[in-house]
């Protein structure tokens, strides 16, 4: 595999739901950046990241990773080279923290994952191998999930709100060292989320989407300065107000 | 006490076979139903609207049901014995598998459905690192209350013809032997505990993911499976079949002439308890071999005829109509409707037959079982010798002979080859005039032996030889409130008789 993760692109991505559709996206994530994506609920945010691993099926258009079509071959051997942490996490409850970790090596016939390393690198003490999901903490158990994620050895990450369920300080900390392995493994990082401030302080890249189409797509400083358009000036004069509110409160 | 306990672990081995075998047919039918119906709400609904009515219908019906459904079938199908009992025993097991099957499914957190897809797991690893572990102990539990439910149901497939606890159940309800009865309900529902209880334990395994409670449990089930298989790695030739009615002179007949058929070397099967209609046609199949019927019940009810005939013609009309079935004789009593006094009230009112019981009837009750009264052989009997009683009065039969007893009726119906005409020093009133049609007890032999010599030659010494005086002691002795005799030991006893003679 590359040294770093694989570009992606999207062709006139479209999908027509109820809720969340996505209409006629076409944009092309770098090699190697992360990447966030914001926007209201029912934007399109995560069907759109969705569609990378073919969790959902495009109705039109295709996506593109490192100049493949995703399309191709089956949907499994597709995700088991793409590393994903969502929201609800979703660890095995019948298996031990180190079954979880090993577990897309396995399925996909590889060498058995290095646990030990894995954990040290998401901060977990490697005594929690042998425990049981049940036994952590929800912040620990992201910090598996992220784990069971680079156990792939993919350099592609989908991230749907990874840190939603987290308590703040929990989620400032995890956030930070998903940013040190990010620059450290050379990942491609894809994350949903909806919460402006942590988009801002960890991706290089945001894109904002409202009504499945990507509206505003900056820098986190071009948005903060108010070059990325309404909808965008709009989600961060959120954050700022906030900040300010609390730097009133301070003096 | 011991003499009951002998047939006990043969019995419980077919219960036990029976039942698994009729889980493993749920199983194999439920298991992946409701895997596709997990997926499928409106296939779900449907197939466990379907179960859920199945489970609704009384299981002796839906044994009963198999019967009738096997034998429209036909082609050699057997329609009695082990396979309509397994099939409705199935039947009846699916909806607690089903059900628990789809619930397990269903029940799964999404968050683990999502991210067994989103690592890249196929359908197939899904189902079995994900699905199977995290839904079986809900499905362990549906397969326990079917177990428990097809353990305790199975008993009903005495009815159909297939060897189970029931058996024991089913003859002590006739002669009122409760010791075997009860014999019979604590077997099947120490089956039923032991199954549970091993069955707990794999499921206790496979929540706690314990590895010596799920190998204990194993081990416990493949080994009692085991044992009850024991007994059929012995004989293999197919024994033949004596079948007997659900009354205590059939038990005791099917006995003795089973114990005959053991003499001259063959292995001997019994089905027992099985209904007046169902018996004949079992014969005719096959499914039973041999038993004893009353030329009185096939002339009219399975022949239809309305109007009694002299002995040889209906003999002779009842051959006919069994070919190629053969009627191999008559035992030489009947079981038919009589009427019957006490010796002394016979006396004090110059009774001596139904003719001079007409002149002394109006100042005379009639004490009948709760049938006889509205039977065509009352109306036959009341026409053809003008009786007219004082008052008539209904009793379920054991209070019949109380109330000939205590005076409250001075005539009673009777079956001719009761032992309480005996025992209780009635008269049986002669019926000069031929109205009461004939109940001679006939032996019956399947299409298969009907020509086979050595079969015959073991259960011909029977035609002619037991007396009513006879048969009546033997029923007698099954049938006393105190110091009941087996059938097995009543037959005996009446063996020993014809010898003597």
């Amino acid at each position: 595999m590359d040294e770093r993760g694989p570009d992606i692109r999207f062709e006139g991505v479209t999908k027509r739901f109820a809720g969340a559709a996505v209409s006629d996206v076409d944009c092309t994530i770098a090699a190697g950046s992360f990447v966030a994506l914001v926007g209201g609920s029912g934007a399109g945010k995560s069907t759109l990241l969705r569609m990378v691993n073919r969790l959902v099926e495009p109705d039109s258009g295709r996506v593109l990773l490192g100049g493949a079509d995703v399309a191709e071959g089956p949907a499994y051997a597709l995700r088991q080279r793409i590393g994903y942490v969502f929201q609800s996490i979703g660890l095995m409850p019948h298996m031990s923290v180190a079954e979880n970790i090993a577990l897309v090596p396995r399925l996909a016939g590889d060498p058995p994952a290095d646990v030990a390393a894995l954990l040290e690198m998401v901060e977990l003490p490697v005594a929690y191998a042998s425990r049981a999901p049940s036994a952590l903490s929800g912040g620990e158990r992201q910090r598996v999930g992220v784990a069971r994620a680079l156990a792939t050895g993919a350099r592609l990450m989908l991230l749907d709100e990874p840190f939603g369920a987290l308590d703040p300080v929990t989620r400032d900390a995890i956030g930070r060292r998903y940013r040190d392995l990010h620059e450290r493994l050379g990942l491609t990082s894809l994350m949903v989320t909806h919460d402006m401030a942590e988009a801002l302080l960890l991706a290089d890249r945001i894109l904002v989407m409202a009504k499945g189409r990507i509206v505003g797509d900056a820098t986190p400083s071009d948005m903060l300065a108010g070059r990325a358009g309404e909808e965008a000036s709009a989600l961060v004069a959120v954050a700022a107000r906030q900040a300010e509110r609390i730097e009133a409160l301070k003096a | 006490m011991s003499e009951l306990l002998v047939p006990l672990p043969g019995l419980a081995a077919h219960h036990l076979l029976l039942s698994a075998a009729a889980l493993g047919l749920a199983l194999v039918v439920a298991l992946p139903l409701g895997l596709v119906a997990a997926r499928r709400p409106r296939l779900a609904g449907a197939a466990l609207g379907v179960a859920g009515v199945i489970q609704t219908i009384p299981g002796l019906a839906l044994l009963a049901l198999f019967y009738p459904l096997l034998l429209a079938i036909g082609h050699g199908v057997p329609a009695l014995g082990f396979l309509p009992a397994w099939l409705a025993l199935a039947l009846y097991a699916l909806l607690p598998i089903l059900r628990n099957v789809v619930a397990g499914l269903r029940g799964l957190d999404p968050a683990v459905i999502e991210a067994a897809d989103g690592l890249g797991m196929t359908a197939g690893q899904r189902l079995r690192l994900v699905e199977a572990p995290l839904a079986a102990p809900v499905v362990m539990a549906g397969i326990r209350t079917a177990t428990v439910w097809t353990i305790g149901a199975a008993t009903l497939a005495t009815t159909v013809g297939a060897a189970s606890l029931g058996n024991l159940i089913f003859s002590g309800l006739q002669t009122e032997d409760w010791s075997q009865v009860l014999a019979g309900c604590l077997a099947s529902a120490a089956l039923a505990l032991v199954a549970d209880g091993l069955l707990a334990l794999i499921e206790r395994g496979l929540a706690r993911r314990e590895r010596w409670s799920l190998t204990l449990g194993s081990l416990g089930v493949v080994a009692g499976l085991l044992l009850a298989c024991a007994p059929m790695l012995g004989g293999g030739a197919r024994p033949v079949v004596v079948g007997a009615k659900n009354f205590s002179e059939q038990f005791i007949l099917a006995r003795l002439i089973g114990a005959r058929l053991e003499r001259a070397g063959y292995a001997v099967s019994y089905r027992e308890g099985l209904g007046s209609a169902v018996a004949l046609r079992a014969l005719g199949q096959g499914d039973i071999d041999v038993y004893v019927d009353y030329s009185g019940t096939i002339w009219a009810d399975s022949m239809h005829r309305s109007k009694p005939a002299p002995k040889p013609e209906t003999l002779a009309g009842i051959a006919d109509f069994l070919k190629p079935a053969a009627l191999l004789g008559p035992l030489g009593f009947e079981n038919a409707y009589a009427l019957a006094m006490t010796k002394a009230g016979a006396a004090r009112h110059h009774v001596t037959d139904l003719r001079t019981l007409a002149a002394a009837a109006p100042s005379l009750t009639l004490g009948a079982d709760l049938e006889f009264l509205s039977r065509p052989e009352w109306r036959a009997v009341r026409e053809a010798y003008g009786l007219r009683f004082a008052a008539s009065r209904a009793y379920a039969p054991s209070f019949m002979y109380r109330a000939l007893e205590s005076g409250q009726a001075d005539v009673i119906s009777a079956f001719s080859s009761d032992g309480r005409i005996a025992a209780d020093d009635l008269a049986v009133l002669p019926d000069p005039a031929h109205a009461l049609p004939g109940y001679d007890a006939i032996l019956l032999v399947s299409p298969a032996h009907a020509e086979d010599q050595r079969f015959l030659g073991a259960i011909r010494p029977l035609i002619g030889a037991i007396p009513v005086e006879a048969m009546r002691r033997a029923n007698y002795m099954v049938d006393r409130d105190r110091d009941k005799a087996s059938p097995e030991a009543a037959a005996r006893w009446l063996a020993a008789q014809l010898e003597h003679r």
